[in-house]
């Protein structure tokens, strides 16, 4: 793919990471839907890395769901999937913001502030089944938008990014 | 009422304010950007199909791909957008973009499956497809940006006007509730100021109370005492307590509270009734002393609807005590007062009785002897007792205060100077003083209309002063009569002597009651009783005059006095006199001599009064009974009844029972006096009487409403002693005097061989002083003869009196009973 590069890396303290880039590699093989992958890049790890993970990587973290209506659907929906949290633990991210960017080149820089431990999740799947790019898929920044009003401000809007591809770790 | 709209205020106010909630703005925002992108993202499909139409074979793969996604984009975008333009109210631009939109969506989908990738063709169909709906999606990303921002603005509007709303709420609320509180604040201010004022009057009320001298007492129904204020509580010795708690019945007692504790004349209060105890009771204090107490309760109904007892309670001890100390001295005043009038009643007859007798006895002296200069002394010795007798008189009318008028008379001046004389006589010689007349009044003149008795006591004690105070003087007597400055008479009187004179000191002191002057060094022996010049004060002035003295010591005095003659009369015959009397007076003459019978009618016609004549008792007793006579003239001697007999029987009944009866006789003897006043005579004259005499007793005729027997002297008597002891306690004393009269009667002796008995020696002795001290001269005289002749042992004497008294005891009675009689009729 044009835009998927995997580059590996050794990186020694950094076991889990390699555990994960070589089950992205394994599945990098796989359709269109399967080909779904995320990159993290930016300071993370010893700061000059990426690491690509797929879904199922993603789904090895653990998983948040919550049900809740959004601007952009109708009714309410079941979103699952790892906390962003988790998935910059995971990679040892850097404490700066976070620039997201989706399929269409759409860029938006969330302050680090707006993660949380539960919230936002980087939703892999909608009712318990993956989705695609047409249905905004197939990985979506999300956040319980029902549960509070706090979530339904213009930046939490904003980074809400759906079509996500990479998050780039900012330095602080 | 007030809570309900400041609830819903703020109620409107939340809403507001949630509604201003920016959120909302930022899902229009978000939405807005969405359906922007959807031009954007058909660019980039465009731009990618035709990437891949223009390409070679090698890469078209790449491309294809590249075209898949960005139709899924694409696709992924107009999905979002429907759901954007779904939130807008819907409008036919709206409704016609959603249905283009829905459209597209699954014409795209429908081109874009992997599957049709592979294909040239396909992409440029897609191309062609793609580049048609440009204006197409141009315009409805006009449209929908127009209604958002539409919507925004109507937002904006709403908010605006929420803002202003909440901001004018609140301010209605914020007054609301400041006036709310400031009106709360009065409230409790006029609350509390309401509460102050109670307390302020309930303090007031207190001490009202407190400082009334009365005890007052709030009970409850049960008579347990609720507050009393400090006088009570004082009453009752109750001043350490706070005097609640207290039962009043024990307190405060019916007068017939028995010790035993029962409790009998307290009407207990009822439900409707008030409450009204004795005004009077006995109170009792925590101490146990009794006391009298006035009490008067009422029952009210307080504001909290029970009922309470308000009794106001007053010490009656102050009172009482007062009352008996009045009660105390009345009645001693009274003792004093009966104690006084019994003391001078009894006193006068002893006084009087004296002399009385005195004179009584100079007139038996006088009857029995003949000698020229022995009656003229027996005269001067009557005439002196008489004066004497008078003096006493005066100052009894002293002593009572109650010196009434001589009525107007005859005033002979020149004869009473006369008279005087003849009475100084005896002492003038022995103070061996000549007594001098001098006169501008000729003797032929007639009298004057005056006071004879009085000027007569008045120039008595004047001369008799003179003489008095004078040694080897002369006392001048001097009487004229001149004119005064504005055309009146004037009788002008002047008693001078040379004697000791009277010191400028003490003339304003000798004319004062009892003063007497005791002459300083100059061996005066003779002292008065001090009433001499006082009654010579009183008498002129009684008689219109007032007395004048001068006087140096050592050098004599000159007492004098002028009187206004109100009629003087020139030399007119006597007849005249006839004019002074008010009435013409009928009289009755009865005499068996027809010369004395016919002397008297003329003297009567001269005087101008009418008469008849009866030459007899019975024919005068007919006459009498007929007829009313102001006198009749009684001779005593008559042919068929005497003159007692006809007075006693003409007293019973008939028109002229209380006619004037005046005895005549030749000789008058002392028992006379008796007879004629047991027959109801009320004088004696001697035969002739002269015209003088006549016209003197007719003038100083009084028409008297009682007929009792007796002379004017004992009438006057009796009178005086009437007025000092009352009348209730004169009658029982007469009553008394009348027993013990019975009571000697009883005892009398029957018959000459009885001989008189100790016993009835001291009833006679008993009724004696009773009758006397009453006045009752005749039975006086005919008891004191009886107790005479007991002590001699002239029994036969005593059972003749014996008529007497019972005649005297019968006429007494007619005689009270009379004056029921006549009480009665009036």
């Amino acid at each position: 793919m044009a835009r998927n590069m995997v580059e590996s890396r050794n990186a020694g303290a950094l076991c889990s990471a390699v555990v994960v880039m070589v089950l992205a590699f394994v599945t990098a093989g796989a359709g269109l839907a399967q080909e779904a992958s995320l990159t993290i890049s930016g300071y993370i790890g010893d700061g000059s890395g990426r690491v690509i993970l797929g879904i199922e990587a993603l789904e090895q973290l653990p998983i948040v769901s919550f049900t809740t209506g959004t601007i952009w659907t109708t009714g309410e929906r079941r979103f699952s999937g790892p906390t962003l949290a988790s998935v910059l633990a995971l990679v040892v991210a850097g404490d700066g913001d976070l620039n997201l960017m989706a399929l269409n080149d759409y860029a938006m820089k969330m302050p680090r502030g707006l993660v949380g431990a539960t919230a936002p999740i980087i939703a892999t799947r909608i009712d318990e089944e993956p989705f695609s790019i047409v249905e905004n898929g197939p990985f979506w920044i999300v956040f319980p938008y029902d549960e509070s009003r706090a979530y339904r401000s213009e930046l939490h809007f904003a980074t809400s990014v759906w079509q996500l591809t990479e998050i780039a770790v900012l330095p602080e | 009422m007030v809570i309900l709209p400041i609830l819903v205020l703020l109620w409107q106010i939340v809403v507001y304010v949630r509604d201003l909630n920016p959120n909302t703005l930022a899902a229009t925002d978000n939405r807005t950007w969405i359906v922007a992108q959807l031009e954007v993202d058909r660019l980039q499909l465009e731009v990618a199909l035709m990437n891949a139409a223009s390409s070679e074979r090698a890469d078209f793969a790449a491309l294809a791909e590249t075209v898949a996604i960005r139709t899924a984009i694409f696709q992924s975008r107009i999905r979002v957008a429907v759901t954007a333009l779904e939130a807008i109210d819907p409008n036919s631009d709206i409704e016609k973009a959603l249905a283009f939109l829905n459209s597209r969506l699954v014409r795209y989908g429908a081109l874009s499956g992997v599957d049709n990738i592979g294909e040239m063709n396909d992409l440029s169909d897609l191309l062609v497809a793609v580049r048609a709906d440009s204006r197409e999606i141009r315009l409805i990303t006009l449209s929908a940006l127009n209604s958002f921002s539409l919507e925004t603005m109507e937002r904006r509007r709403h908010y605006n006007k929420s803002l202003l709303s909440a901001v004018v709420l609140s301010t209605v609320l914020l007054v609301i509730v400041a006036g709310t509180s400031i009106l709360l604040s009065i409230f409790l201010l006029r609350l509390r100021g309401r509460a102050n004022d109670l307390n302020n009057m309930t303090a007031d009320l207190h001490m009202t109370l407190d400082a009334s001298f009365y005890g007052t007492v709030i009970a409850d129904q049960m008579g347990r005492s609720i507050a009393m204020n400090d006088a009570a509580k004082k009453m009752f010795d109750l001043e350490e307590s706070d005097g609640s708690e207290v039962c009043l019945f024990d307190f405060v007692l019916p007068s017939n509270f028995s010790d035993d504790g029962k409790a009998n004349g307290w009407s207990y209060p009822d439900h409707t009734g008030i409450l009204m105890v004795e005004k009077r009771m006995s109170g009792r204090t925590a101490l146990g002393r009794k006391f009298p107490i006035e009490v008067s309760a009422t029952k009210v109904r307080f504001s909290d609807g029970n009922h309470k007892l308000i009794c106001y309670l007053r010490d009656l001890t102050e009172q009482e005590n007062a009352a008996t100390e009045l009660r105390q001295a009345r009645d001693q005043a009274q003792s004093d007062a009966n104690a006084k009038a019994r003391f001078v009643a009894i006193a006068s007859h002893e006084m009087r009785t004296p002399m009385t007798s005195v004179i009584s006895a100079l007139d038996v002296l006088g009857d029995g002897s003949n000698t020229k200069g022995r009656k003229k002394l027996l005269d001067i010795a009557r005439m002196s007792a008489g004066a004497s007798l008078a003096q006493i008189e005066e100052l009894l009318e002293l002593v009572q205060f109650g010196s009434q008028s001589e009525p107007n008379g005859l005033l002979d001046p020149i004869a009473i100077v006369h008279e005087v004389f003849e009475l100084q006589q005896l002492f003038a010689e022995k103070q061996r003083n000549r007594l001098l007349l001098k006169t501008n009044i000729l003797s032929k003149e007639q009298p004057f209309l005056g006071m004879p008795k009085t000027y007569k006591r008045v120039l008595s004690n004047l001369v008799n002063n003179a003489v008095k105070f004078t040694t080897e003087g002369t006392i001048e007597v001097t009487i004229s009569v001149q004119e005064s400055s504005n055309g009146q008479t004037l009788l002008h009187t002047n008693v001078k002597d040379n004697g000791i004179g009277i010191a400028h000191g003490n003339q304003s002191r000798v004319f004062d009651e009892f003063e007497t002057i005791r002459p300083v060094g100059s061996g005066f022996t003779m002292v008065g009783n001090g009433l001499g010049l006082s009654i010579v004060r009183r008498g002129v002035e009684q008689m219109g005059g007032t007395i004048n003295l001068e006087s140096d010591l050592g050098r004599g005095s000159t007492f004098w006095y002028d009187l206004e003659l109100r009629a003087h009369y020139e030399d007119k015959p006597i007849a005249a006199n006839a004019a002074l009397l008010d009435r013409k007076l009928h009289v009755l003459v009865v005499d068996d001599n027809p010369a004395s019978r016919s002397v008297l009618g003329t003297a009567l016609n001269r005087l101008g009064h009418s008469f008849e004549l009866a030459p007899s008792g019975g024919i005068a007793v007919m006459n009498a009974f007929a007829n009313c006579f102001d006198f009749i003239f009684m001779d005593l001697n008559l042919p068929d009844i005497d003159g007692y007999e006809a007075t006693r029987q003409i007293r019973e009944t008939g028109a002229s029972r209380r006619s004037k009866i005046i005895g005549m006789t030749a000789q008058i003897h002392y028992d006379y006096l008796s007879r004629i006043k047991l027959a109801g005579m009320n004088e004696l004259l001697q035969k002739p009487i002269s015209l003088k005499v006549l016209s003197s007793k007719l003038i100083f005729f009084e028409p008297e409403q009682h007929s009792a027997a007796n002379t004017n002297q004992s009438s006057k008597d009796k009178a005086d002693v009437r007025s000092l002891l009352g009348e209730n306690m004169y009658r029982a004393l007469l009553d008394s005097c009348l027993m013990d009269c019975e009571i000697a009667l009883r005892t009398w002796p029957a018959s000459v061989d009885e001989k008189a008995s100790e016993e009835y020696l001291r009833n006679v002795h008993n009724a004696l002083g009773s009758a006397s001290v009453l006045c009752e001269f005749g039975l006086q005289t005919v008891l004191s003869r009886a107790e005479g002749a007991a002590f001699t042992g002239n029994v036969k004497l005593l059972c003749a009196l014996r008529g007497d008294v019972e005649a005297c005891l019968y006429l007494t009675r007619l005689e009270t009973s009379y004056e029921k009689g006549v009480v009665a009729q009036l």
